[in-house]
């Protein structure tokens, strides 16, 4: 043993190299001298691998990411028109005479749809447990929100079509977001999946 | 040539989807996604984050011409709005994690025991991970998962170095003394 023993600090920013030369130099003289500070140095070096093993790596296999990568551009391409939408109402909106009461008159009304229904969301799959082969899908159209498989479905329409901004997502649901330009009042719809 | 290889960028109106946007996200959205979940430790709340981050970018073209600087500045913002999810959700429930990653992991190459095991330490983790402050569970992230140098993980956090190396301390003594005590 040298001296004083290494902060638990220092050790901690040792173990990934990021105490910097001279510092770090000095853990590494210390620790081949003293036990108790190489075996504290180790328990850290050990955490981290533990870290890295347990939270490293892909987090889905290929399929489950195909899946949900699919899901997550469609919702970003559509993220991306509504905001175009929103971004033209905000155009005309500085255009044309502030309604009165617009800012203190957003009302929002949220509506949630939970379909149950086991038939609408998967078929019967025996003994499965990996990802589904037959999709229901929630989804965001300029018409409303809704939940179909196949032909089978259920669709919430909007009010106004010019001023609706959708949002798919959250696994399973979806969102539509109608704006009334005379009003200034919000209206939600959220249709949801369920196991 | 940047037009050469993007030649559909500046001609397109601002939020058109283009072949560059699909590109772009499809380059991106597995890094910036593993990121944000693994901030979160939720499938279905780094979902929104992510997208929530790529229309965010994609709103602002001119992020977009630096393909490089692009993917500095996503990461940044997937992390910090990870951790504003992190800070608005508070309370994180981990049980939401298990049946998506049940499905999630790798299986070709493992057996059921090996996918148990696997799934019963990133249940562990998850706990873990949830003892820690958001800043200090995205530094360690950032830093030990990702490998992000210190650096970058600090102006990803919008903090200082030193700043940056206490969370990190802070974040691997905690870290290994949880993993110790088993939870
Ligand atoms: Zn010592």
């Amino acid at each position: 043993m040298t001296g004083r023993h290494i902060s638990e600090v220092e050790l901690a920013l040792a173990t990934g190299g990021d105490l910097g030369l001279a510092r770090g130099l000095r853990v590494w003289f210390h620790t081949r001298r003293c036990s108790r500070c190489a075996a504290l140095l180790e328990g850290y070096a050990a955490s981290r691998r533990a870290l890295r093993e347990s939270a490293g790596g892909d987090v889905m296999s290929p399929d489950a990411w195909a899946g949900l990568s699919r899901e997550m551009t469609a919702n970003i391409r559509l993220g991306l028109a509504a905001g175009r939408i929103v971004d033209f109402q905000s155009e005309a909106r500085l255009l044309a005479p502030e309604p009165a009461g617009w800012r203190v008159a957003v009302v929002m009304a949220t509506l949630t749809v939970v379909l149950t229904s086991g038939w609408l969301l998967r078929r019967p799959v025996p003994g499965a447990a990996g990802p589904r082969s037959s999709w229901a899908v929630a989804e965001a159209s300029a018409e409303g929100v809704g939940i179909h498989e196949g032909q089978a479905g259920l669709m919430l329409l909007g009010p106004d079509r010019e001023s609706s901004v959708m949002l798919a997502g959250t696994s399973g649901g979806a969102r539509a977001r109608f704006i009334d330009e005379q009003t200034g009042q919000v209206t939600i719809h959220h249709a949801a999946l369920e196991d | 040539m940047n037009e050469a290889h993007h030649p559909q960028v500046e001609g397109n109106e601002p939020g058109a989807w283009d072949a560059r946007h699909e590109e772009f996200v499809q380059s991106h959205l597995k890094r910036i996604f593993s990121i944000v979940y693994k901030i979160l430790g939720n499938v279905e709340d780094a979902q929104d984050v992510t997208q929530e981050v790529f229309i965010r970018a994609l709103q602002r073209r001119e992020q977009l011409k630096d393909l490089e600087k692009a993917a500095h500045w996503l990461s940044r913002i997937a992390s910090n709005a990870a951790i504003d999810h992190l800070r608005r959700r508070k309370r994180i429930s981990w049980t939401e994690l298990d049946e998506p990653l049940q499905n999630a992991l790798p299986a070709a190459a493992e057996g059921p025991e090996e996918l148990l095991l696997r799934s019963e330490r990133r249940v562990q983790l998850q706990s873990v991970l949830d003892q820690l402050t958001p800043r200090e569970r995205a530094a360690l992230i950032l830093r030990d998962v990702e490998d992000l140098p210190a650096g970058e993980v600090a102006r990803i956090l919008n903090c200082g170095k030193a700043t940056v190396r206490s969370h990190i301390a802070n974040a691997r003594a905690k870290f290994k003394r949880l993993m110790g005590a088993g939870i």
